[in-house]
């Protein structure tokens, strides 16, 4: 599904390269729950930032599906957004000025899905995370943990390919934060989702099935995960 | 979409109340002021546009020297329409009459002698609807020439006067004054004036009996109007009448009598010295098109006005778009994860930029409507200081006024809108959503320039206002040389009582003298502040100066309270010789002439023939007219009487019981001069209107000024607030570190004082430039208060100050370890 080779990231600073990513090459599959790990500062927000397509590499080739992402328009790749990924953040960056369930509406809106279908699913997803009844509030009325996960529908509702998850339990407490980690991995089970989150925590990585370490922006290790 | 769209922005509206207020109600103010100029401004260029042929229709007066002083005057000689008539064939139709300035008094009942309207009126011949097309919206127009009496009225004076308009065949009394007799004006056409509005002012139109003047039409001046065959050279046409008109004049002038007699030009310019000692001549031929706003004949034309008031109205729809600008720009900082977001979710670029304008035009819709609601409710006051009656609903122009300011509408929408939309859509979602995102926390340079326009016009418009109140106070507090309290004067109507002499006048004297609260009568040919008319020379020593002559009873600087400084005034008693032999001159006129005390023997032209007379007196110098004037050297005349007619009876009022006063001088003035309609006239509400141009531009430059202040200030506190808000942390840091609060308060404040600096003195100079110009229109002017721009510059840098630390405050006491915590 994305293949990376050769993935360079640096900036020029009065001549000196500061690197931030070297020679990332890997490949991820349809149904894949990949943790990238790593201390901080290793580049692994810059990596996930590259293959949500936030940020472009200096160098080498990415592929989404098959299409050679670095040779795309801005309105090609906003397609892939609205159509293959959603995004989760650890500050939930859900938008304050509009409700739940307006917040989960946004992106039907930018695929113009049809006002009748887009009820059917924003009703759908309320119902399958128990939200029914918070669907008219608005963000800073709810708790952190419940915050997260209205950014979880948000993204699932577009139904995307692909969830990018930038430490999304980063800021919840332990027993959320668990709540939150098995919703991916049902996700990613039952539905086929592939998720790829970054993560400090040991025991948020176990819940994936493969894990990539980063060290200094090198891949340092690429191992499988069996549960 | 657009509807979410419509919500977000209305709840971010709501979110930031204060800055949305002050948003909407400072463009409301800006759009306000602009929507009442437009309504001036349609209104004074919107004459005689229903007139089709109106850029070939021409007014028509000469300009000459004769004997070395300047004649202007709006008429020319009846000589011109013959020259035009039979010489110029490419015009069209040519037409004389008395069409500016004459005024009449008419009323409905002829008993109902009070309740008289005064209307002007036009005195046209019969070809005046061929070159100026008015349309009767009742009758006819030219049934106006079947009769002497038959007239052509106004829609609006025919609604003032009847309360309705279908007024053909009803009859005005005419009040010709107490000299002539009464005549009953039939009415035979109404024209409508809102629609047909005309740079001339009557209301009332009559047939010009030429046939009246006989051969002497060709001497009598008129206003003459002429109208261009289609597609005729306009400026060699113009030429050809004036050379033509020229010689036809020197012709009549040079008595040769022959038919052949052919002048050219050159030697008809060189009869008409010869003869009448013309130096120069020209016509002078105005397109009507322009005659309200530039004539020749004004000396403040409506243009400089319109210029002025548009440079105002555009300088605060500028600044209001500004504020807009900047506060947008700043609560940008806030919508930066929306933006971001949105990205993600796969908003386009257009998608959001459209959102951002749509919320600008929430936004300018409402301030609009606001705007509307306060052009409505300040318009009485404007109609006040202009003395005017502008309207904004309910004529004709609501759609125009309502389209043109829809067209400013959608420019401000671009011209405040459009930055802040580019910089919001243009945030990069992973800087944005990385965490703490703070874009730069000083002042970027678009910025500083908006700010420093804003208050650049605002303090130049304050320190104006400023000067120009402090010129005004001066001309309010200068010693006029008379004093101008409770002295009121009448015209006498009655031919037999205006020439009398002061024996003759004793009787009447004596009778308003025994009136409770009547200090004082005296007479003089004019009123005490107005110019006389007359002039003399008068020779000293060789030096021969021209002097306005006033011809006034013995008794007048006493009554006036005018100073003699020198000699003595004029006395009853020796006004046998006096009338003869003496003579009072202001102290301009002994300066000019280089006299250095009284008793001197002095010569003047009387009749022709120089007459020896001695100074008796030096009176101080009187304030008789504006102070754009020169004080004249003047004589004042206790001679002549039988012909320069003392027709003003000025009196001299004690304070007390004025009304009752004024009661029994009505009451005794209808015995003395008996079915006359006396105005009084009050000296100090004379010298109040001859300041009142002055008086309406203070007001104006003052409302401008405080409004574009009051919208910096404004802007300035949303800027300051928000500036601390997002160095808070910054401020947390400091406070760790063991600043105090005085030093944080010096860090925010620098910033905002050194721009306020860099526009005080931008705004000085041009106020400067500005007021020195100004003060070119005075004679008597005060030297430059520079007291007030130190005044208005330290006000505005304390105000700054006083702004900022308000708004600053509160960030510098909050708990530093709040503002650290969360990361």
């Amino acid at each position: 599904m994305i293949e990376l080779k050769n993935i360079e990231k640096y900036y020029a600073n009065k001549g000196v390269k500061s690197y931030i990513l070297r020679h990332v090459t890997t490949s991820i599959k349809q149904g894949e729950f990949i943790s990238i790990m790593g201390p901080s500062g290793a580049g692994k927000s810059t990596l996930l930032n590259i293959l949500g397509m936030l940020e472009e590499p200096t160098y080498g080739e990415y592929h989404f599906m098959g299409e050679d992402v670095t040779a795309m328009n801005e309105r090609k790749r906003i397609e892939l957004y609205r159509n293959h990924i959603g995004f989760v953040f650890q500050a939930y960056h859900l938008i304050d000025e509009m409700t739940v369930a307006e917040n989960i509406e946004a992106p039907l809106l930018y695929k113009k899905i049809p006002g009748a279908e887009r009820k059917s699913r924003i009703a759908d997803v309320l119902d399958r995370f128990n939200m029914v009844a918070k669907k008219d509030l608005f963000p800073n009325q709810l708790s952190g943990g419940q915050q997260q996960l209205v950014g979880i529908a948000r993204a699932l509702v577009a139904q995307p390919s692909i969830i990018l998850a930038d430490e999304p339990t980063g800021n919840l407490q332990s027993a959320q934060a668990e709540q939150i980690m098995d919703l991916f991995k049902k996700l990613n089970e039952e539905e086929g989702i592939t998720i790829l989150q970054v993560t400090h925590s040991e025991k948020n990585a176990q819940y994936g099935n493969r894990i990539l370490t980063i060290e200094d922006g090198v891949i340092k290790e690429d191992v499988s995960v069996n549960n | 979409m657009f509807k979410l769209n419509l919500k977000i922005a209305w709840r971010n509206l709501w979110k930031n109340k204060a800055y949305s207020a002050i948003n909407i109600f400072g463009l409301a103010a800006g759009l306000a002021g602009f929507m009442i100029i437009l309504l001036y401004i349609n209104k004074e260029t919107g004459y005689d546009k229903w007139n089709p042929d109106l850029k070939r229709t021409y007014i028509v007066a000469a300009d000459f020297t004769k004997n070395g002083s300047e004649n202007k005057g709006s008429k020319i000689k009846g000589l011109l329409s013959n020259v035009i008539t039979e010489q110029i064939s490419e015009v069209n139709a040519v037409s004389i009459g008395n069409i500016e300035g004459r005024k009449l008094d008419v009323r409905i009942k002829k008993e109902d002698k009070e309740n008289s309207t005064q209307f002007e009126y036009a005195s046209v011949d019969s070809n005046f609807f061929k070159v100026y097309p008015l349309q009767a919206y009742y009758g006819k127009m030219e049934d106006i020439y079947l009769d002497q009496n038959f007239i052509a009225i106004s829609y609006t004076a025919a609604e003032k006067m009847f309360g309705t308009t279908d007024v053909l065949n009803k009859v005005l009394i005419n009040n010709r004054g107490v000299n002539a007799p009464e005549a009953s004006l039939v009415i035979k056409a109404v024209w409508d004036d809102r629609k047909q509005p005309s740079s001339f002012g009557f209301d009332l139109i009559f047939k010009e009996n030429l046939d009246e003047y006989g051969n002497q039409l060709a001497m009598t001046p008129f206003t003459t109007i002429f109208k261009l065959k289609d597609g005729m050279d306009q400026e060699k046409t113009i030429q050809k009448i004036n050379d033509a008109y020229i010689i036809a004049f020197a012709k009549m002038q040079s008595g040769n009598s022959d038919a052949n007699f052919s002048p050219t030009k050159s030697q008809a310019l060189k009869i008409l010295n010869e003869k009448e000692g013309i130096t120069a001549i020209k016509l002078i031929t105005e397109p009507i098109a322009n005659l309200n706003l530039s004539s020749f004949y004004t000396s403040n034309p409506k243009q400089t006005t319109i210029y002025i008031l548009c440079a105002l109205a555009s300088f605060l729809i500028i600044i209001s778009c500004i504020n807009y600008t900047n506060l947008a720009l700043v609560l940008a900082q806030t919508r930066a994860k929306e933006v971001g977001v949105k990205k993600v979710l796969g908003a386009f670029k257009s998608s959001l930029i459209h959102q951002f304008f749509s919320e600008t035009g929430i936004q300018c819709i409402i301030s609009f409507l606001l705007a509307l609601i306060f052009a409505e409710l300040i318009l009485p006051q404007v109609n006040q200081i202009l003395s005017d009656n502008l309207t904004l609903f309910g004529t004709k122009d609501v759609w125009l006024i309502l389209g043109q300011v829809t067209l400013i509408l959608i420019g401000i929408m671009l011209l405040s809108g459009a930055y802040p939309a580019l910089v919001l859509a243009g945030f990069l979602p992973a800087k944005v959503l990385k965490g703490n995102f703070s874009s730069s926390t000083h002042i970027g340079s678009l910025r500083k320039v908006l700010v420093v326009f804003q208050f650049t016009v605002a303090i130049a418009l304050v320190i104006s206002f400023g000067v120009i109140y402090a010129q005004l106070n001066f001309m309010k507090q200068k010693d006029l040389g008379l004093k101008k309290n409770q002295l009121m004067s009448v015209r006498i109507a009655k031919y037999e009582t205006r020439h009398l002499n002061p024996a003759g006048f004793e009787g009447i004297k004596n009778r308003l003298l025994a009136i409770k609260g009547v200090e004082d009568v005296t007479r003089a040919t004019e009123q005490p502040i107005n110019d006389s008319g007359f002039s003399d020379d008068i020779t000293f020593n060789n030096t021969t100066l021209s002097v306005e002559s006033r011809f006034i009873d013995p008794n007048y600087f006493e009554t006036i309270g005018a100073k003699i400084i020198q000699g003595r005034s004029y006395n009853y008693n020796l006004l046998s010789t006096d009338s003869v032999q003496s003579i009072v001159l202001n102290e301009t006129a002994v300066k000019q002439l280089g006299l250095s005390k009284t008793d001197h023997q002095i010569s003047i032209t009387r009749n022709g023939d120089k007459v020896k007379v001695n100074v008796v007196g030096i009176v101080k110098d009187i304030q008789a007219y504006g102070f754009d004037k020169e004080i004249m050297p003047t004589a004042y005349l206790v001679n002549d009487y039988p012909t320069h007619w003392r027709a003003n009876v000025i009196f001299r009022l004690s304070t007390q019981n004025l009304h009752q006063t004024m009661a029994n001088i009505k009451a005794a003035w209808a015995i003395i001069d008996t079915g006359a309609q006396p105005k009084f006239v009050y000296a100090d509400e004379v010298f109040a209107k001859m300041n009142n141009s002055y008086e309406v531009s203070e007001k104006i430059i003052f409302s401008f000024g405080i409004v574009t202040l009051m919208v910096s200030i404004f802007g300035l506190i949303g800027f300051a607030a928000f500036n601390a808000k997002m160095r808070i942390k910054e401020i947390a840091v400091r406070r760790i570190l063991g600043a105090t609060t005085t030093s944080l308060l010096k860090l925010l404040n620098i910033g905002f004082v050194k721009l306020v600096i860099v526009s005080m003195l931008l705004a000085d100079v041009l106020a400067y430039i500005y007021m020195q110009k100004w003060f070119n229109e005075f004679a008597y002017r005060i030297p430059m208060p520079f007291g007030i721009f130190i005044i208005v510059n330290l006000s505005i840098i304390l105000l700054t100050i006083l702004t900022v630390s308000w708004q600053s405050i509160r960030a510098i006491k909050e708990n530093p370890v709040k503002a650290l915590k969360y990361e």
